[in-house]
């Protein structure tokens, strides 16, 4: 048997003195595309940030690629790529679509941080693979939510790496938008990677998630889809939920209003 | 040829110019609102300042414990304010009534020579500013704009997207007391030029006009730099023609293209 790629060992996590994540275990293989969901407040984020070393759990050990994301912090952040949720972003800033991308590169130099003729073509290379490299003058600001929502992912992968943590970045977008992303990252998974997604809503990553993580300060549910897609399981979390049917299809309506 | 006085303050607004940048990343940052509260603590750090040149003669220039008193207030508002808006708020407003009040019991105390220095803060002359002066201003604001060029990256990179920022490494806190550290720098170099009444005009108009005027953030750098620039030449050509005084001819100039550049924005 492998070596988790990353191993969660009864993690708690306190923030403002509160309980936010509560006796969290957890082991995943690569690869893998876990699909993390639960109600607002339920510390989906704040699980991410515990994994980026960003968080310090006050219980518990974490080991991400087999590494203490607090030791080895700088270690652990060379193969993580981060895609925040959209409000994190300040659309103020005006940077071009080339100089986001190159953000992610350029955070793992040490300062001066100056751009090579490498560091270019890494960031173009990630825009190419999102087909978004004719973008690279553009402000990052004046692109629609699905383009700016590649360009965030693309500044994840430019540095290649072996796990990617996405933070709601299907919320807001059309369908159409959603699949293009989603083929986007079964391919990168299908290259050996992991992807770790938070999720307020089910759709559309259920589709192609391994496995599935119900979280609401403490862990409701984990497994593969097919065993953590019950209404008895997911109503714990969700006491609105109900589902229905619909052109042969079964729809899970949550009923938690998303802030 | 130009009068030394006239000739001093042309220099100061050169140097006054170098501050609008870091104010343009306040902007950015969205704590351009902060400046205020940091150039009122002035006020309390000249009056701490005075008292002990007074107390231990002249081993300490007042200047300096302006900059560190200004520097504390503002990193203890970013730090405070990082908890939440009512957090900052409240921070900013005990910190704003402390910092004046120092100013009220210190300058109560003072030999009525020490009181002019302490009051010359307030509404400060800019053609009145010595050579010690100037090469005060020379120094604080070199060194506030080189600090802006090399840490722009890491300024910009948390106005645009802090958590990612900190995600990969970087000490987002640590910049961010830098980022506020380098603006008290700025602000007490335009409190020495021009006053504590008079300085909002020129730490926040500026850097808002450039935001009307500009998109790209060099372009904004570029044009907040200008303006400061601009005003000064003006505000000391209005002074001299109309008999006014010079700093508030400067602080009006600055609030009217300021105003001509929303104008502007209006009518697009």
């Amino acid at each position: 048997m492998s070596e988790p790629i990353l191993s969660v060992n009864d993690v708690s996590v306190k923030l403002n003195n509160q309980i936010v994540l509560d006796g969290i275990n957890l082991e995943i293989e690569k690869p893998s595309f876990l699909l993390i969901v639960g109600p607002n407040g339920a510390g989906k984020t704040t699980f991410l940030k515990t994994l980026l070393g960003i968080i310090k759990p006050f219980k518990g050990e974490i080991r991400v690629l087999g590494l203490n994301p607090f030791r080895d912090s700088m270690s652990v952040r060379k193969f993580v790529g981060y895609v925040p949720q959209k409000d994190k972003i300040s659309y103020e800033t005006a940077l071009s679509v080339g100089e986001v991308v190159l953000m992610g590169i350029l955070l793992r130099k040490r300062p001066p941080r100056v751009v090579s003729k490498e560091d270019i073509e890494a960031a173009k290379k990630a825009l190419s693979y999102l087909n978004m490299e004719d973008k690279w003058n553009c402000f990052f600001s004046e692109l629609s939510g699905g383009q700016q929502r590649r360009v965030l992912i693309a500044r994840a992968l430019a540095s290649d790496p072996q796990l990617l943590l996405l933070d709601e970045v299907f919320a807001g977008l059309d369908l159409e938008v959603q699949e293009e992303l989603l083929s986007l990252l079964e391919e990168f998974r299908e290259n050996g990677k992991m992807i770790i997604a938070v999720e307020h809503e089910l759709d559309p990553v259920i589709s192609v998630a391994d496995r599935i993580l119900v979280l609401n300060r403490r862990v409701y549910a984990y497994g593969k889809p097919s065993e953590v897609l019950n209404e008895e399981k997911l109503k714990q979390v969700y006491p609105r939920l109900r589902s229905i049917e619909k052109d042969g299809r079964r729809i899970i309506i949550l009923g938690d209003r998303h802030a | 040829m130009l009068d030394p006085f006239t000739l001093r303050a042309f220099i100061s607004v050169f140097f006054m110019s170098l501050s609008a940048p870091i104010m343009v990343i306040m902007l950015l940052r969205g704590a351009l609102y902060i400046t205020p509260e940091i150039s009122h603590a002035a006020l309390g750090g000249a009056a701490l300042g005075v008292l002990l040149q007074t107390l231990f003669i002249t081993l300490i220039d007042p200047f300096i414990i302006v900059i560190l008193f200004c520097a504390g207030v503002a990193i203890l508002t970013a730090y405070v304010g990082r908890s939440g808006l009512q957090s900052l708020s409240m921070m900013m407003s005990a910190l704003l009534a402390v910092s004046v009040t120092i100013y009220a019991l210190i300058r109560s105390w003072l030999p009525k020579e020490k009181r002019i220095i302490v009051d010359g803060y307030l509404i400060s002359d800019i053609l009145l500013l010595s050579d010690i002066d100037i090469i005060n201003l020379a120094v604080t604001s070199i060194i506030s704009f080189l600090i802006t060029l090399v840490f722009y990256k890491e300024f910009i990179y948390i106005c645009f997207d802090a958590d990612t920022a900190e995600a990969l490494g970087l000490r987002v806190k640590l910049y961010d007391a830098l980022l506020f550290a380098t603006t008290s720098i700025a602000a007490a170099v335009i409190v020495k030029a021009v006053g504590v009444l008079l300085s909002v005009a020129l730490l926040i108009l500026p850097a808002a006009a450039s935001r009307i005027l500009a998109r790209n953030i060099n372009r904004m750098f570029a044009a907040s730099l200008m303006l400061v620039l601009l005003s000064g030449a003006i505000g000391i050509a209005l002074s001299y023609q109309f008999n006014i005084p010079t700093s508030g001819a400067i602080a009006f100039t600055s609030t009217i293209i300021f105003a001509l550049a929303y104008l502007t924005k209006l009518k697009k």
